[in-house]
């Protein structure tokens, strides 16, 4: 005879039962199995990038760590290598050059190293390789004798160069340029290790644009086909079940899917602990070995994350949502006047952020912005059902069955809309928001790009220290043929006026008259590049001496100017740079305005992190739209159906779903894109920079346009349909 | 009796035969309705009652036999013409209304005017006058709120919109208390006199079916009468 224990466990596993079979046979269980398997894929996947998150920067910090230089003990006496830094860029993004000089025959070299890199050697990372195929960057370093090993490298991809010059550092400069070092295992800072976003901020920017989408869509898929789990939730209380018995009968429906998709979001991430992936988007490229060290950290977080799947549905399809009365369920009339106030206020705080700016004013924005996102359902809601009675009414008046039927729905049941509208402004907001952050030049970065498109590699700018007359020889005989060298000599170095320095012959070829007097910049030369050249070194006045350059007197860095009046391809870059890495002391080589243009470039890779976790964001509210539409599908045609008994038109379906549909979902994506337009708007005089772009907000309204159609005619279909297989039943 | 009445029948069905998979549903139904006249058929549950009323309807096509609405046969029409027909001619009441319950009472009985091609003033003035005959308020509340007598009540306004020449009602007092089922089946059996037209109730509830003019019997072996002599 079973004890009560063993029929207590044996009620366990029958409700479970109930649950699978309820899940199975009711109608769109498939599509709300489908729903709650992307939705745990998505909150699982949240959850697996929080994870490599944290193992890329966790690997990240350990070989930084690992590579940095020990300084020596300032008597120099357990020196065993010199140590200097400049940065390059490749494709307009900037690496680091690391300059060795080892001092003792027994001395380690870095991690990553096989070996000490001989005079005239470089060791190059091989995403720096890859990058910099197209730019000859094996020529500018001096001779590649091979590639920086992982564990020398802060990510696989990182771009990264160790190399010896010719001779060895001098001058009265080298103490200041070149650290001595004793070993290495110190936290130093170098190539991505500098990266500016600490790791809570990355793992915030992914919960909060990939994880509330994952949330929300969770929400939907697990309240599709409510109508019919209330029902049973009525039911078994009406049977006498308490809550944990509704609750493990919901477990049952929902655990296989939540399962399915945790293992599925689990397995897509398995392959990353096997070998490097690189990200789309942003090309960084993710450290098996990192992930390997936390792959107990992943069991563990999809774990979690199912535990969370499923504990959400069943608190989602609690006690309280069960609907009471035998009347058809109906939207509250009356949206809770708070809920409005709070949307005023949000839209007011927005409004009156840009009077404040700085850190406050940014502040105030995004929580004006949280605050319009969090209530725009309510007033959403507000708006439709009032839409949905001026609809009725004009298909009252005009006797127009289809405008009738879809404005009365509109007006009833708002939720639909509320959903899919409020997935389409956020979806937009989020395009517009981030268009706009990348959009963020600010006037220098603008003028610097400018230039670079005007002039390309026809101004490079060399600096270097200690350039004596021997490397100055070097280095200009080492040059391109066409290649022209100027010294810029900057008074008090504030550039408010500059000496160019350079034989007659050379000033000119590039017709600038010479010898002269200091003369003010705008007339100064009729040559585009020296134009250019002068709009970013020459301050308001410029003079021409004629001579070479003056042997090393300077203490810090002297500038060269190497000009050409041709056109000139990447070789010509690799082969200034080739010049000055192998005759010069630590140069460092640039285009004009590179300091303006490569920063841009570091902000737009952060915008680029942005663009990845907004896009995958994105697709997530639009699935919860479309898992919304298509819910709603199962409603209308169902509700719809009996028409069939009443009409001989097919076409009255796809006119309600017209109305119901199509034309709410229409009006939200304009009124989205107006809203979103506005708030970019203020978002620019926030932050005084960036442009809206016409041309993402028109595309993305003629996409939503053509959901709203598309949403309109599988309903309208879907009813169609379903009226087809109508028949009357009685109970 | 029903070879008789056939020659002046609105509905006549003869030799109707429908099976599933497995199980004959309506084995040779016959069965004449005249304008004027109420039948009620009854039968115990799975007899195929529904059955042959979806099939009257024009909903389900028989496997055999032939149903003539003011002599067009119903079962030999391709499917846009039994719709338009059902459209013209015939008038449904579910037992639970089937009306889309966010729309007002009117709403509700306009559109199948309007759906048959009636005026717009004319659907709207008709479904006034109608539910107001028929006790019904008509007002802007949704009909999803109204009582379950009330809902009914629509139900039988939306099937006399478009004047149809045959009523058919399934199990129209099923979901109402005593009370409100005497109003309804009085109500409904008051129509074909007042209307001239034919009216053919499905009901399990023998205090209705006693009503009508005629009680039919369905049985595996088909349409029977059944003489209680209440008429």
């Amino acid at each position: 005879m079973p004890t009560d224990h063993g029929r207590g466990r044996r009620l366990w596993i029958q409700l479970l039962r109930v649950g699978l079979a309820a899940g199975r046979g009711s109608r769109g269980g498939r599509l709300r199995f489908v729903a709650l398997v992307l939705a745990s894929m998505a909150l699982v996947t949240t959850a697996h990038a929080a994870v490599v998150a944290a193992s890329a920067y966790a690997g990240r910090d350990h070989r930084d760590q690992a590579r940095g230089p020990i300084l020596a003990k300032s008597n120099g006496k357990n020196a065993a290598f010199r140590w200097a830094e400049s940065t390059d860029a490749v494709g307009g993004k900037q690496h680091w050059v690391i300059y060795l000089e080892p001092m003792s025959a027994s001395a380690e070299p870095p991690p990553g190293l096989p070996r000490w890199p001989a005079p005239g050697e470089a060791f190059l990372s091989p995403g720096l390789l890859k990058a910099g195929n197209g730019a000859h960057i094996r020529q500018r370093y001096g001779r590649v004798v091979g590639e920086i090993a992982k564990d020398g490298l802060a990510s696989p991809g990182e771009r990264l160069v160790y190399t010896r010059p010719l001779t060895a550092p001098e001058g009265k400069n080298a103490k200041a340029l070149w650290y001595t070092g004793s070993g290495f295992g110190h936290p130093w800072g170098i190539g991505e290790a500098t990266d500016p976003s600490p790791l809570p901020q990355v793992i915030l920017a992914i919960a909060a644009l990939v994880g509330m989408p994952a949330l929300a869509l969770l929400v939907v898929a697990a309240r599709c086909g409510s109508a019919a789990r209330d029902r049973r939730n009525q039911l078994l209380m009406a049977l006498g079940a308490g809550w944990p018995h509704r609750a493990l009968v919901t477990t049952g429906e929902s655990a296989a899917a939540s399962a399915l998709g945790t293992v599925l979001g689990t397995v897509a991430v398995l392959p990353m602990l096997a070998t490097d992936v690189p990200l789309p988007i942003t090309g960084y490229v993710l450290s098996a070995a990192d992930l390997r060290e936390k792959s107990a950290l992943l069991a563990v977080s999809a774990l979690l994350s199912f535990a969370v799947a499923v504990f959400l549905v069943v608190a989602l399809n609690r006690a309280g949502s069960v609907a009471q009365s035998t009347s058809p369920r109906r939207f509250r009339e009356r949206v809770p006047r708070l809920r409005l106030v709070l949307f005023g206020v949000a839209v007011a705080t927005v409004v009156v952020s840009q009077y404040f700016g700085g850190r406050t004013g940014l502040f105030l924005f995004v929580a004006g912005t949280l605050g319009v996102w969090a209530t725009l359902p309510s007033v959403g809601a507000r708006a439709s059902q009032w839409l949905g009675a001026k609809m009725a009414g004009l298909g009252n008046r005009r006797g127009n069955p289809g405008l009738l039927v879809g404005g009365r729905w509109t007006g009833a049941h708002p939720g639909v809309i509320v959903r899919v509208a409020t997935a389409m402004i956020i979806s937009l907001g989020l395009i517009g928001q981030l268009q706009v952050w990348n959009s963020r030049l600010g006037e220098p970065a603008r003028d610097a790009r400018a230039t670079q498109a005007r002039i390309g590699d026809q101004v490079l700018i060399v600096e270097s220290r200690d350039i004596t007359p021997g490397r100055w020889r070097d280095f200009t005989s080492a040059l391109p043929p066409q290649a022209n060298a100027i010294t810029l000599n900057m008074s008090g170095g504030d550039k408010r006026s500059v000496t160019l320095i350079s034989p007659c012959a050379t000033f000119q070829r590039f017709q600038t008259p010479c010898p002269s007097k200091a003369l003010p910049v705008p007339s100064s030369s009729k040559n585009p590049q020296i134009r250019e050249l002068l709009s970013w070194y020459g301050g308001e006045n410029m003079s021409v001496q004629d001579g070479n350059h003056p042997a090393g007197k300077r203490s810090g860095p002297e500038t060269i100017a190497i000009i050409t009046g041709d056109h000139v391809d990447a070789l010509y870059r690799t082969g200034v740079e080739r010049a000055a890495y192998t005759t010069l002391n630590t140069p460092s080589i640039s285009r004009l305005g590179d300091d303006w243009a490569l920063g841009a470039e570091d902000r737009a890779s952060l915008g680029h992190w942005l663009l990845l976790f907004g896009i995958a964001g994105m697709t997530l509210l639009i699935l919860a739209a479309i898992v919304s539409a298509a819910a709603e599908f199962l409603r209308f045609g169902p509700a719809l159906a009996p028409l069939t008994a009443l009409t001989d038109n097919p076409g009255i379906y796809g006119r309600i779903a017209f109305w119901h549909l199509t034309v709410p979902m229409a009006m939200s994506t304009v009124i989205a894109a107006v809203i979103t337009v506005w708030h970019s708007l203020f978002f620019i005089s926030v932050i005084q920079e960036g442009e809206v772009s016409w041309n993402a907000m028109g595309g993305s309204v003629v996409g939503g346009i053509l959901f709203a159609l598309a949403t309109g005619v599988l309903g309208g279909w879907a009813a169609r349909r379903t009226s087809r297989e109508w028949r009357p039943t009685a109970d | 009796m029903i070879h008789e009445e056939a020659d002046s029948a609105i509905v006549k069905v003869s030799g109707l035969s429908y099976s599933v998979p497995g199980r004959k549903i309506l084995n040779n139904v016959e069965l004449a309705v005249r304008k004027g006249e109420s039948v009620a058929v009854t039968g115990p549950s799975g007899s195929g009652k529904s059955t042959l009323l979806t099939c009257l309807l024009g909903l389900l096509t028989p496997d055999s036999g032939s149903i003539f609405i003011e002599g067009c046969d119903l079962a030999r029409m391709p499917a846009r013409k039994r719709a338009a027909l059902r459209r013209r001619k015939l008038g449904m009441i579910f037992q639970f209304g089937e009306l889309l319950p966010e729309l007002s009472p009117v709403e509700n009985v306009a559109l199948a005017g309007l759906l048959a091609g009636m005026s717009k003033g004319r659907s709207y003035g008709r479904a006034k006058t109608l539910l107001e005959r028929l006790g019904v308020p008509a007002t802007e509340t949704p009909t999803g709120q109204l009582s379950g007598g009330e809902r009914q009540r629509t139900a039988v306004a939306r099937a006399l919109i478009a004047g149809p020449g045959v009523l058919l009602a399934d199990e129209p007092t099923g979901a109402l208390d005593a009370g409100t089922r005497d109003d309804v089946a009085d109500l409904l059996f008051a129509l074909p006199r007042q209307r001239d037209c034919a009216l053919i109730v499905v009901t399990h509830d023998p205090a209705v079916a006693r009503r009508a003019d005629r009680q039919l019997l369905l049985q595996p072996s088909g349409l029977t009468e059944v003489l209680s002599g209440a008429h």
